[in-house]
């Protein structure tokens, strides 16, 4: 099946690691984002977003906040989220988890806990 | 590891981690200067965060631990549990540097991971001195908006502009575009010709084929300054690590600089970026060890205690100026003139203006350190910077008022990919020379040189200038007949003579990566370029031809193959 992953993170580093983890699916296409109203503005352009990989600590617009305004737009809301997150905020993902996220992931993380956890949401 | 952290991931881990360690110098520097700030305070915590999880994700486990730390003493320290007071904040610049260390180590080719068990003690130090509950509450400087994480707030301040939709591209790349947008202008003018001629012979056709060709060659030049306006980079880029310098070396001579920047956005191309921080660091050294004096001196003196260098860049039609002004002891001219009578490098007997005198700082083996210090004193004189400035096809110059100041500007091209040049024939040969080393070009009677110790001169006006034959050189025949022309070039007050058979004129020409063209060991040979029938010129390296060695093709050729 074909996944539209869009992911959320500040971190150039992190963007070329998502494009080198997720090259092991052949229909995946990975749509990226600096900071969570650049997302927004992604969301509006990509048709079908099957799941968004969400960085917490960002400028302009945080991980959170982003969780927000997705959440009260009918047509996000059931896009599914996994949090990253990383060591020492661990209540802001407890808070993202109450938000709806479905997962989260904690950096450093390897390929395989994302290809299960990706799995797990998307299907295999 | 699972997967290979590839040297592509290193570098982006690497340049953003530098960014990061900037964020956090500047934030030290500023705590420093103006006392505990909640907002500056906050401001680092953004970059930190991601400076640990990226170290986090490339295995880099020593370092996203300090990190962690890091993090954890400027969390309490916004929230007043810590004071960052000059102890704390020293024990900071420390970390800092060991930090810098370990990610340019972790991150060069070896790999090596360092231990940061000292500096993490350091932190836990501070850590421990604060558990006791909070201190004294600390000026929340600025009005904060309500925001929904402190993060956001963090790095909503001052410190770095967001980062939009940006795309990262390897500069090699850029080069390469660049490479092939010169050979598409060169192959230009040969389609230019060729459509003449097939012009005049179809008069059907010909307009249009004209035209047609008018509009590739339209496009090509837009193509060109787009590439060449997307390699630009402000001078921040260089910049950015001075107030951090200026304040360890201000430190360790006891000395008090305030270093003011000015005209940061000036962009210029990367490949200038990159050679330029060496220099700069050197004459920015300088300045703070031979130019600003003790706060003792200068309150004698009537100055105020605090020395200023003021640090500036800014573009001047089609080059960057870069001055660097300090309010320091000034260059005595007759010490210089004195140290360069014992050094050999004035006749006695030879006279020269003060202004003139002061360029002597510039010749290599001169060095105006009367002690030796541990900063710019090692027996490295300004002529490192000279030469640096040579690479760059840069001008540098130097003015002082005794007991007011000095004042260096720099003169560098935008870009040294693309450079003006003139072009002369030597034979059959074509060669080119830049034309910011050219100072005249005259016709000669060849009866007119004169030989003295073993090589011709050529009286030019008043002055009797060395002279080079360049068909000689470069084992070539030159044309026969009694008169040729000579190209006078100059570097610093020096001048030289060099024959060649005819002159060209004057073009731009885009440098070709040297190692695909020519052996290593060329003499004189700064770089190449194509012309529009397909011949190599070669372009000469003027500086070489003044010292008459065997120059290794370094200079702009290594500039743009690495570039």
């Amino acid at each position: 099946m074909l996944r539209k992953i869009l992911a959320v993170d500040d971190s150039a580093l992190i963007h070329q690691m998502y494009k080198l983890f997720l090259s092991r699916y052949k229909n995946c296409k990975l749509v990226s984002a600096m900071n969570g109203l650049e997302a927004f503005d992604k969301l509006g352009q990509e048709e079908n977003v099957d799941l968004i990989l969400l960085d917490i600590n960002m400028p302009v617009m945080n991980g959170l906040e982003f969780l927000q305004r997705v959440q009260k737009e009918a047509a996000y809301k059931d896009i599914p989220v996994i949090i990253i997150s990383t060591e020492g905020k661990e209540e802001d993902t407890i808070r993202g988890l109450k938000m709806g996220a479905r997962g989260y992931v904690k950096k450093p993380f390897q390929a395989s806990e994302l290809h299960s956890l990706i799995e797990k949401i998307t299907g295999p | 590891m699972e997967f290979e952290v590839s040297a592509e991931l290193v570098s982006i881990y690497l340049e953003d981690a530098r960014e990061q360690l900037a964020v956090l110098d500047e934030v030290l520097l500023r705590l420093e200067k103006e006392g505990p700030r909640q907002d500056v305070i906050a401001s680092v915590l953004g970059p930190l965060h991601t400076l640990k999880g990226n170290s986090g994700m490339i295995g880099l486990g020593a370092i996203k631990d300090y990190v962690h730390r890091l993090e954890e003493v400027f969390g309490r320290a916004r929230d007043g549990a810590l004071a960052l007071d000059g102890e704390a904040l020293d024990r900071l610049f420390e970390g800092a540097t060991a930090l810098r260390d370990a990610v340019e180590t972790a991150c060069a080719p070896g790999r090596e991971q360092k231990d940061l068990a000292a500096a993490q003690a350091a932190l836990a130090a501070l850590l421990a001195e604060s558990s006791a509950p909070a201190g004294r509450p600390m000026p929340a400087a600025q009005p904060q908006p309500a925001r929904a994480g402190d993060e956001a707030q963090a790095d909503a301040a001052a410190v770095g502009p967001a980062r939009s939709s940006v795309v990262r591209v390897d500069f090699a790349k850029l080069d390469h575009l660049l490479n092939l947008v010169g050979e598409l202008i060169v192959h230009r003018t040969k389609l230019d010709d060729l459509a003449r001629k097939i012009a005049a012979v179809l008069p059907g056709a010909g307009p249009e084929l004209l035209e047609a060709v008018h509009q590739v060659e339209s496009a090509s030049t837009q193509l060109q300054e787009t590439i060449m306006d997307v390699r630009m980079l402000p001078v921040r880029h260089v910049f950015e690590r001075f107030p951090r310098l200026v304040r360890d070396l201000a430190r360790q001579q006891g000395k008090r600089v305030e270093l003011v920047l000015q005209g940061e956005e000036t962009r210029v191309d990367k490949a200038v970026i990159d050679e330029l921080g060496e220099p700069l660091v050197h004459l920015i050294r300088n300045a703070v060890d031979h130019g600003i004096e003790t706060p003792a001196l200068r309150k004698a003196r009537g100055k105020s205690p605090t020395g200023t260098l003021l640090l500036s860049a800014a573009q001047e039609s089609n080059q960057v100026v870069i001055t660097l002004i300090d309010d320091g002891a000034g260059i005595d001219a007759a010490s210089v003139r004195k140290k360069a009578l014992e050094r050999g490098l004035l006749r006695e007997g030879e006279t020269l203006s003060d202004r003139e005198a002061i360029q002597l700082i510039f010749q290599e083996g001169f060095s105006t350190a009367s002690a030796v210090t541990d900063v710019s004193g090692r027996g490295v004189g300004l002529d490192v910077v000279v030469r640096s400035m040579e690479r760059l096809n840069a001008l540098i110059e130097a003015e002082t008022i005794p007991g007011a100041g000095t004042k260096f500007t720099l003169q560098l091209p935008l870009t040294l990919a693309i450079i003006s040049v003139l072009m002369v024939d030597v034979g059959e040969e074509v060669y080119a020379l830049p034309s910011g080393a050219v100072v005249e070009s005259l016709r000669y009677a060849k009866r007119d040189l004169v030989r003295m110790n073993g090589r011709d001169t050529l009286r030019v006006r008043d002055r009797i200038v060395p002279f080079v034959h360049l068909a000689e050189l470069f084992g070539r025949r030159g044309a026969e007949g009694d008169h040729a022309y000579a190209v006078i070039v100059g570097r610093g007050e020096k001048r030289l003579g060099l024959s060649v058979d005819r002159l060209r004129g004057q073009q731009d020409v885009v440098i070709k990566a040297l190692d695909a063209v020519v052996s290593n060991d060329s003499v004189g040979i700064a770089g190449a370029t194509i012309l529009g029938d397909g011949r190599v010129v070669l372009i000469l390296d003027v500086g070489s031809l003044f010292e008459g060695r065997r120059a290794r093709a370094s200079g702009r050729g290594r500039v743009a193959a690495e570039a």
